[in-house]
């Protein structure tokens, strides 16, 4: 998994909670990286995974609703980081439809082995149909990322989430007229 | 008021705080480790990119060597088929025109003269493949002679009225009035230009009419040809200027024609100085259109003027009597010309005549027999013509004769070896009367009468 998704989880840590808390939650969870990540860098998924159930551990907070808050901070700092991606774009089921066809596209040419999750999408006047799939299973990041590019764009979307039993997620987003 | 007493430094707070900073440290020398590896890879991804530069311009450079070399070979075969072709041509035509002088009934009268309009359009396509071949290799040279414009037109309009008689197109011409009357260029070339355009003009129409203008502004003689034909669309008019080009194959089957006239028009403009232009109207017609800076020269007297070379005037009495009593030694290896030739000299009046079949023959008449004029070919077994020539001029003879080439090798290389050999005239063959005439005439005037 891209270091970025690291290092800008261990910032919500320190901004949401505490620089000690970081401090707890890489102690808590053992990690190979010893909690040393880069933006450019790649590590283990599990690494993530073992530092959100410490951070459950510790604040008391469900595993789920930490990693949507997660995801939906992670959209804003894609934002920040990335505005290339957000140009001529004005809404949010527009950005979503094309992170698979556009930005996965574009982070392939710069890491070529990069492990990126799927999006399959299906467009209608209504609104939008994603499948989430990937061997993480960070279907609440899924969440927290639609979330939050609906609640930048500002858009009247009302969302559904379906947990498939294979593993995948699908999200419903309606229009609301 | 005193300020807050800073919170105590205990030991997990350092403990905490060395942790950080192992982990900030550990986490650059990360980031330095990939930025090295990265700039590894960009490194040697141009080194790669720099050896293919190298490589592909290597391959480039080898492969114009080749082209160049490959179209070299295609000029010189170019040259060797048209000396081929031409060799027999020279017979075709030459006794097709002795023939048409005998007495003959009205049907083989109509055969002979089939026989010499066929004649004159393969060695028209011919001169065209060679013009062609010549403008490609950067051969082409133009003349800068002193001639009148209207009057070089209205000799292309003349020959081509018949043409547009029998199509029931009109031919017409308009011009300016105030045209200079002498101008400095290339008459022959634009002469070709001119019958080109016209031709194709006549080609493509069948109702309506065909005009062609001729003005002069600022020094530029400006040209155009008109018709009212099929027209082109736009498809058409964008390769209009390619060689080997033609609207379709089904006009390459209605009309005929190799598609070089048009790119050999371009390229010769294009060497005057002016560029061929071209508007049309599909089903309308079409308009050719160029302008050419050519100097316009003070008139001077009829004298000094450069007549066109098939423009000359028959000769007068005087000189046919001079034709009568020329001594000539013909020189060809190949036995049709020598009949032809000593046909086509009867027919001028010429009566003394000896005939050789190469260099050796030649000189050996030469040294023994006086000779006025030698027609002299190129290409022969034995001894060719350059060094017969070279040795004649070695000879200690009393009068030099006049030597005029006589070959199928039509390039301008040829004439200048001719002239360098010391021969004073040069005709590519096919020669018909008109022409030997001429280059006999003239050498009565300016070599034998000083």
């Amino acid at each position: 998994m891209k270091g970025m998704v690291f290092t800008e989880f261990l910032e919500m840590v320190e901004t949401k909670f505490s620089a000690d808390m970081v401090d707890d939650i890489i102690e808590d969870s053992q990690l190979p990286s010893g909690g040393a990540y880069t933006a450019v860098g790649t590590y283990d998924h599990s690494e993530l995974v073992q530092m959100v159930g410490a951070l459950s551990q510790r604040s008391g907070l469900p595993v789920p609703l930490l990693v949507k808050t997660f995801g939906e901070h992670l959209f804003g700092r894609f934002h920040a980081l990335y505005p290339s991606f957000f140009q001529g774009i004005d809404s949010a089921l527009d950005f979503l439809e094309g992170i698979e066809t556009v930005i996965h596209t574009e982070v392939r040419k710069l890491y070529p082995d990069a492990q990126l999750p799927r999006f399959d999408c299906e467009r209608s006047e209504q609104g939008l149909k994603m499948v989430y799939s990937s061997p993480r299973h960070f279907g609440d990041l899924a969440d927290g990322l639609i979330h939050g590019a609906i609640a930048f764009f500002g858009d009247k979307v009302d969302v559904t989430r379906e947990d498939q039993a294979n593993g995948s997620v699908c999200f419903t987003m309606r229009k609301i007229v | 008021m005193t300020e807050p007493a800073p919170p105590p430094i205990t030991e997990d707070t350092v403990r905490r705080l060395q942790a950080r900073l192992d982990r900030e440290k550990k986490s650059r020398q990360q980031a330095e480790a990939l930025l090295e590896e990265k700039s590894l890879t960009l490194f040697q991804m141009n080194q790669a990119l720099e050896q293919r530069v190298i490589e592909r311009t290597a391959e480039l450079k080898d492969a114009l060597v080749r082209a160049e070399a490959a179209n070299e070979a295609k000029s010189r075969f170019l040259a060797t088929m048209s000396h081929e072709i031409r060799t027999p041509m020279n017979g075709v035509i030459g006794m097709s025109e002795l023939l048409q002088d005998t007495p003959l009934n009205p049907q083989q009268s109509e055969y002979v003269k089939t026989i010499l309009s066929s004649g004159s359009a393969l060695l028209t396509l011919i001169n065209d493949i060679l013009d062609f071949s010549k403008i490609e290799a950067g051969e082409m040279q133009l003349e800068m002679l002193a001639f009148d414009p209207a009057h070089l037109l209205a000799e292309v309009t003349d020959s081509m009225q018949w043409q547009a008689l029998s199509k029931g197109v009109p031919l017409l011409v308009t011009q300016a009035t105030s045209l200079p009357q002498l101008m400095q260029g290339d008459p022959t070339r634009l002469r070709q230009v001119w019958v080109n355009l016209l031709s194709n003009a006549l080609k493509f129409t069948s109702h309506g009419k065909v005009t062609a203008s001729l003005s002069e502004q600022n020094g530029r003689l400006i040209c155009s040809v008109e018709d009212t034909g099929i027209g082109m669309s736009g498809a058409t008019l964008a390769g209009l200027f390619e060689p080997f080009r033609q609207a379709d194959n089904s006009t390459t089957r209605k009309y005929g024609g190799t598609g070089l006239g048009l790119a050999i028009c371009q390229a010769l403009v294009r060497q005057m100085g002016g560029t061929l232009q071209v508007t049309s109207v599909h089903d309308k017609g079409s308009r050719f259109f160029f302008d050419l800076p050519l100097p316009a020269l003070v008139a001077q007297t009829e004298a000094s003027q450069h007549p066109p070379a098939s423009d000359l005037a028959p000769a007068p009495q005087a000189l046919a009597r001079d034709l009568a009593s020329l001594r000539i030694l013909l020189v060809d290896d190949y036995p049709v010309n020598r009949v032809l030739g000593r046909h086509q000299l009867e027919t001028l009046g010429c009566a003394s005549l000896r005939e050789a079949e190469n260099g050796l023959h030649a000189l050996e008449y030469l040294r023994h027999e006086v000779f006025d004029v030698v027609l002299m070919d190129m290409q022969m077994p034995e001894m060719d013509g350059l060094e017969a020539t070279r040795q004649l001029r070695l000879l200690p003879l009393e009068n030099q004769p006049v030597v005029i080439a006589m070959t199928a090798n039509a390039f301008t290389d040829d004439r200048d070896a001719c002239l360098a050999a010391g021969m004073n005239q040069f005709l590519s063959k096919p020669v018909n009367l008109n022409t030997l005439r001429a280059a006999l005439v003239e050498a009565c005037t300016t070599h034998l009468r000083p």
